[in-house]
């Protein structure tokens, strides 16, 4: 596995810099509203790694090649979710500097919110490279968009209830990040055993 | 141990369909597969390595079954060239060292950056960038330099100009000096495969035709050129393909069916392969 992430990381660090310094940028940007566009950005890499395989047939190669497949799709997961961490960590790390610089104490809330948007890009994530395995980059993009879709209309939905989660107790915090971590565990392991799933009823 | 044996093979696609196939290659040779463009060949070869999946059959590669567990670990001891070199376009030969390090645990550094020096391939210039026999090139370096047994070669010398065709010939006859490894060669340029295979193998239409040692072909089979009431005296057994034109008949026959007065001309495993896929020809 250590050898398709090296091969990702190769081939994205000199196709995108740029995408990747936007990521970078965005996740130092104090605000919770544009380091989250990091995170989502980050979650997307993966897709962009699949997109240079298909171009490059890399899949038909890796087949002959002692990689099983669990390890073919494990690599693309882990991808997202070090991209995905990388990007919140850079955020926190920028959150406890701007506080430190100002002189303000740290709110432990845009914490605990910068976690809870990882765990949303990570999902998004999962219930993405399911269809990118099926379907192709190409087509799975479609999927992607409808899915963007679903979510602006959940998040339109539930717009006046995501205060107020963090504005309760903080054992209320505690619980609420609980849920949401087991639930972003849940959810990657379906997709990835989904995905395992479709890549090896190749044709 | 056989390096690869293949038991009733079967793969069907829409329109495409490769019957029972039976393919032993013994340890230690070199075996040629061979027919035309979209017979079957790569589909063969990515049923050997369980690319895709079967419809019936089964394969055993280095004396372990392809569906196993273990066929993992079996992928360490097999090289695998492909009709193109299919790395990422932005890679250098560099970075596909480090990966291959990271892949195979018997990458060996120092055998692939020789190759590197022996094929002239810059270490640091991008895949994207090279020549076809460049690319072509590097994957043979990938492929050898991780000590493998058995080296699967899909096309590998099309579309290379006659120079480094004979170059990359002679890199498998060297692989092949040390008597436990093997090469499977799929090849459409059956003077490419007469040059070095010690087995040929024909497919046709779906169909494994023959699996044989390439010097028994060549002593089996034989071309006469007669007259048309010449071939009409001709035992219609030994007839195994012809061409009729104008001036007479060119017969590919079966040597041992055919008496003495009938004079044969030496034949080439081309005009074997020629006659048997296309069977009568007119011209």
């Amino acid at each position: 596995m250590k050898a398709l992430l090296l091969k990702d990381c190769y081939t994205l660090m000199k196709q995108i810099k740029f995408y990747i310094l936007m990521i970078i940028l965005f996740a130092i940007t104090p605000g919770n509203s544009i380091s989250a566009i990091a995170m989502f950005y980050a979650a997307m890499l993966p897709i962009t790694a699949l997109a240079y395989d298909e171009r490059s047939k890399w899949n038909s190669l890796a087949l002959m090649m002692p990689y099983s497949d669990e390890s073919i799709i494990g690599s693309k997961y882990i991808l997202g979710y070090i991209a995905v961490a990388a990007a919140s960590l850079l955020s926190i790390t920028a959150q406890i500097a701007h506080s430190l610089l100002k002189n303000s104490t740290l709110e432990l809330e845009s914490i605990f919110t910068v976690i809870l948007v990882a765990c949303i890009a990570t999902i998004v994530q999962a219930f993405n490279l399911p269809f990118m395995f099926k379907f192709g980059v190409e087509k799975g993009r479609l999927a992607f968009f409808v899915l963007i879709a679903i979510t602006t209309a959940m998040a339109v939905v539930f717009k006046n209830g995501l205060p107020g989660i963090f504005s309760s107790s903080n054992a209320n915090i505690f619980i609420v990040m609980l849920v949401a971590v087991i639930f972003t565990l849940v959810v990657n392991l379906i997709s990835v055993s989904i995905s395992i799933g479709i890549y090896k009823k190749r044709v | 141990m056989n390096a690869i044996e293949i038991n009733n093979l079967s793969k069907s696609y829409p329109g495409f369909e490769l019957r029972d196939i039976n393919l032993t290659l013994p340890t230690g040779a070199i075996m040629g597969l061979v027919g035309e463009n979209g017979v079957g060949k790569s589909t063969t070869i990515k049923l050997i390595m369980n690319a895709i999946s079967r419809d019936s059959g089964s394969v055993k590669v280095l004396g372990v079954d392809n569906l196993s567990g273990e066929f993992i670990a079996v992928k360490e001891d097999i090289g695998v060239v492909l009709d193109e070199a299919y790395f990422p376009e932005v890679l250098t030969p560099e970075n596909v060292g480090k990966v291959m390090k990271n892949t195979y645990r018997n990458w060996d550094d120092e055998c692939y950056y020789n190759f590197l020096n022996r094929f002239r391939l810059p270490e640091k210039k991008a895949f994207k960038d090279f020549s076809r026999g460049m690319k072509m090139k590097l994957a043979i370096a990938v492929a050898i330099s991780h000590k493998p047994k058995l080296l699967i070669l899909d096309e590998a010398t099309s579309g290379l100009d006659p120079i480094v065709r004979d170059e990359i010939l002679d890199i498998f006859n060297d692989f092949t000096r040390d008597e436990t490894h093997s090469v499977l060669l799929s090849s459409h340029i059956v003077s490419d495969l007469e040059k070095i295979c010690d087995y040929i193998a024909f497919i046709h239409n779906g169909k494994l035709l023959f699996c044989e040692e390439k010097d028994k072909l060549l002593e089996e089979y034989a071309i006469i050129k007669m007259s048309k009431d010449d071939f009409e005296k001709m035992p219609k057994e030994a007839v195994k393909g012809k061409k009729v034109s104008k001036y007479g008949v060119e017969v590919l026959v079966l040597k041992a069916a055919v008496s003495n007065t009938f004079s044969t001309e030496y034949t080439t495993l081309e005009d074997i392969i020629l006659f048997l896929a296309r069977g009568d020809m007119k011209q």
